[in-house]
């Protein structure tokens, strides 16, 4: 009798079959990602086509190559964008390019197919300056572990000017960190794994660029020409970032009405957590259009918009809460991209 | 009681039905956004907003100087089925115009029209232009802003042929032929308006004219060439490497003729030469190590003047004569980097402080405003003041060094500079902004070198003639050069 309970048992599991959604070969839609500030340096645009999601991945995101990329101001000033030899899909502007305050920015491509997409006009909108950018330690419980995850949540002291309906938008740019290594704990590689000190080097300088997990944006509507601060960013703890000093530039970006609602909308929906409170799945639609078909769905945006920057130097000793520190037992110049000396501006006592 | 029962579900629908409105028809017209505005085109978005099926026999937009849209400029996108948007643009507007424009739909009973948008179209601009001369036929770009479609472009009064016009930014023109002047103005005439470059365009100038040939069927090389009292001498190196060239041969250029110099020394390579001294090379053909041919002649109006022989070996080094003091720099024997002044009144030769670089004979050095400027072999133009011993970097050669062996010449502010082994270009640097332009090229075949050059009146005289690696007989051809020719 057992027997047989068994067989049917087994018969029972055999049938479970793994579910595999089908999903239609969808158009391969053209996706422009950009932002022109009036900070002068390299901007850069992205063109790239998405593919099918399904299930798996049915196909990949491909770079646009080929294409004839300009910025256009409100005075008929053109700015070609070259193609990077580097980053396939990424179209440069020049070294010096800044957009000016004031000027409402196009952005127009021309496809080697021959097809022409333009954005609508993007004003650039000054930004103010950051008055003071203050940091503090931020634990993250999470669930089914003991110790809880944590990072630096970045605080902006802001004066916002009143004659202007601003809209923040904060993006970290290039960091670098003290990397503290042990090469006096270095072994040999297995299997012998003996003990083999190295005299150097202990110290290096790690730089980095590591984009915010969630956005950070919001409208001046509750706090118009009043001073205030925001929470701007979050840099996880990875048990190196903030065992001695980690310095960061924060971005503040004053983008259009416009953009901001995209923005808004994609972090609502990047925020989705499947949860009835959840807002419904959106279509957003950007400001790029096909001027042989106004139709056709094209995805991203191109914003531009004014730029202030500001520095901080994260000091371990001013966090309520690190992370272990991540045990690097060998040469610190072993690690990726990290460096003997720091960079020339480093000056953690400002 | 079952009839009131009735009564009562019949007036509940009764009041149901009656609850239910039609919803109106919603039909909207915008004219939404100004696209793209510049000197002629403009680009409109309309949108069409509508909750009911509509069918367009025409669609598009009105663009008028009046607010009263009075002969207007109809941009017409013909049938549009159902809602959505729309782009139209047109060219053939007038620059620096305000303009007034409005989405129109024609649904079959009468004409739509959108709310009325302003917008103004934009003045030409001009910014730069590239390369800054050139030889007529060649290309160059103009860059710029909202040029239209008729822009003309004129060098001084001759009008170019515009080949391209880029994004309405960028103008492909091709240079027309030069008339009169090498330096002209160039003019931009877009509609109404002219703009003008502060900087005039540099034709590309220089002509050649053909001298008598050297008198000798020979190829020389490792030679050396001087000039005083308006005549130029060319002589010594060997034929080919083969056998020493004894002879120096004097050009009168006020007779197109050569002569015999009658040189008294022994025959030499990689020998040097200035106006007043000649010396220094090797006294045998072969492989290193060289013997060194070491006789010093001062040369005078009557003839040759031995000195005291050189207490050094001198090797393909750079000799220049700087306020009437000959210098010696570098060369391939002893200390490359070495700098030594012969002071003639003690027959004594004094060592400088060595130069930063190994410079040879095959660099082209020339002597303005008392400093000898040398062209480096990766093309970075040095300075050295004899007053304090300095060498400084003061521009970098744009051309090809070839295989090295160029000439450089000074006519008044300005160095020419070239002729480099089987290279045809010659640069001219004008001395007082550092600027470089190019000169038409050395007439001959790409294999040419340089034998000689001198300069007198304004005009460089250089000896061509082809790489000894040619086989066959060739003269060494003798060209007067008019850098300023067209």
């Amino acid at each position: 009798m057992k027997k047989y309970f068994y067989l049917i048992l087994f018969c029972f599991s055999a049938c479970i079959d793994p579910y595999e959604v089908e999903v239609a070969q969808g158009p391969q839609y053209l996706t422009i990602d950009g932002t022109i500030t009036s900070q002068a340096q390299v901007h850069r645009i992205r063109l790239t086509r998405g593919d099918t999601y399904g299930s798996v991945f049915q196909g990949l995101i491909r770079p646009v190559l080929g294409a004839t990329v300009i910025v256009r101001d409100n005075f008929g000033n053109i700015t070609f964008l070259t193609e990077s030899q580097v980053n396939q899909g990424y179209y440069d502007t020049p070294a010096n390019f800044a957009a000016v305050i004031g000027r409402a920015y196009t952005l127009q491509i021309q496809l080697v197919d021959g097809k022409v997409y333009t954005s609508f006009p993007e004003t650039v909108n000054p930004s103010p300056p950051i008055k003071n950018l203050s940091y503090q330690s931020k634990r993250i419980p999470v669930e089914g572990e003991i110790n809880d995850a944590s990072g630096v949540q970045l605080i902006v002291d802001l004066d916002d000017p009143a004659d202007q309906n601003n809209f923040y938008y904060y993006r970290n740019s290039e960091a670098t960190y003290v990397l503290e290594a042990r090469p006096d704990l270095y072994t040999t590689p297995p299997p012998e794994r003996q003990p083999a000190p190295k005299d150097c080097c202990f110290v290096c300088y790690q730089t980095e660029t590591t984009g915010n997990q969630a956005f950070y944006l919001t409208s001046d509507d509750n706090f118009n020409g009043l001073s205030t601060k925001l929470v701007a960013g979050f840099i996880s703890d990875n048990g190196r970032r903030f065992v001695n000093t980690y310095r960061i530039d924060l971005r503040q970006l004053n983008v259009s009405q416009e953009a901001y609602r995209f923005l808004r909308l994609v972090k609502q929906q990047s925020e989705i957590s499947g949860s009835v409170f959840d807002p419904p799945p959106a279509n957003i639609r950007g400001n790029i259009i096909s001027l042989d078909d106004p139709e056709e769905v094209v995805l991203g945006y191109f914003i531009a918009a004014g730029e202030s920057q500001k520095r901080v130097y994260i000091k371990n000793s001013a966090l309520d809460f690190v992370q272990n520190k991540a045990i690097i037992p060998d040469d610190c110049r072993t690690v990726a991209g990290a460096k003997i000396s720091p960079p020339s501006d480093w000056n953690p006592t400002d | 009681m079952r009839n009131s029962l009735y009564l009562s579900i019949l007036v509940m629908l009764l009041l149901v039905i009656g609850c239910t409105e039609e919803e109106s028809e919603t039909t909207i017209l915008v004219t939404e956004e100004v696209l793209y505005t510049s000197g002629e085109q403009v680009r409109l978005l309309g949108r069409l907003i509508t909750n009911q099926p509509v069918s367009a026999s025409d669609h598009g937009f009105y663009l008028s100087q009046d607010a009263n849209f009075t002969s207007p400029v109809i941009i017409s996108l013909g049938a549009k089925e159902g809602a959505g948007k729309f782009i139209g643009q047109t060219l053939g507007l007038s620059a620096r115009k305000k303009y007034f424009a409005k989405a129109f739909m024609d649904i079959g009973n009468g004409v739509e029209f959108g709310n009325v948008v302003e917008l103004e179209t934009l003045a030409a601009g001009i910014d730069s232009y590239s390369p800054g001369f050139g030889t007529p036929g060649k290309e160059i770009f103009i860059l710029g802003k909202n040029f239209t479609k008729d822009t003309k472009v004129f060098f001084g009064t001759e009008q170019a042929q515009v080949i391209e016009v880029l994004f309405e930014s960028r103008l492909r023109v091709r240079i027309p032929e030069a008339k009169g002047s090498s330096s002209v103005p160039i003019r931009v005439q877009s509609q109404d308006q002219s703009l003008t470059f502060p900087i005039n365009f540099e034709y590309q100038t220089g002509t050649y004219a053909v001298l008598a040939s050297f008198p000798d069927q020979v190829r020389l090389i490792e030679n050396i060439s001087y000039q005083r009292d308006g005549m130029f001498y060319a002589g010594l190196g060997s034929d080919r490497k083969v056998n020493f060239y004894p002879r120096i041969q004097q050009y009168n250029p006020m007779t197109n003729q050569w002569q015999n110099a009658n040189f008294s020394g022994s025959a030499r390579s990689f020998g040097f030469a200035t106006a007043n001294y000649l010396g220094g090379g090797i006294a045998e053909l072969g492989r290193e190590p060289f013997i060194m041919n070491p006789t010093f002649y001062k040369i005078t109006a009557t003839g040759f003047q031995q000195l005291r022989n050189l207490p050094f070996p001198v090797r393909e080094s750079i000799a220049a004569e700087i306020n009437g003091e000959l210098y010696l720099i570098g060369g391939k024997e002893g200390n490359l980097k070495g700098v030594r002044k012969y002071n003639s009144s003690t027959d004594v030769w004094v060592a400088l402080p060595d130069s930063p670089i190994q410079f040879t004979k095959e660099n082209p050095s020339f002597v303005y405003q008392n400093r000898l400027f040398i062209v480096a072999s990766d093309k970075i133009l040095y300075a050295f003041n004899p007053d304090n011993g300095n060498w400084v970097t003061v521009s970098f050669f744009p051309g090809s060094i070839g295989l090295g062996n160029g000439f450089a010449q000074v006519i008044g502010t300005k160095a020419y500079i070239g002729g480099y082994s089987r290279v045809d270009e010659i640069w001219e640097l004008n001395l007082t902004n550092l600027n470089w332009v190019s000169k038409n090229p050395i007439p001959g075949t790409p294999q040419s070198v340089t034998a000689g050059s001198f300069v007198k009146d304004g005009f460089i005289y250089i000896m061509r003639q082809q790489d000894i690696n040619l086989a066959g007989n060739f003269p060494i051809n003798f060209y007067k050069f008019d850098p300023n020719g067209i």
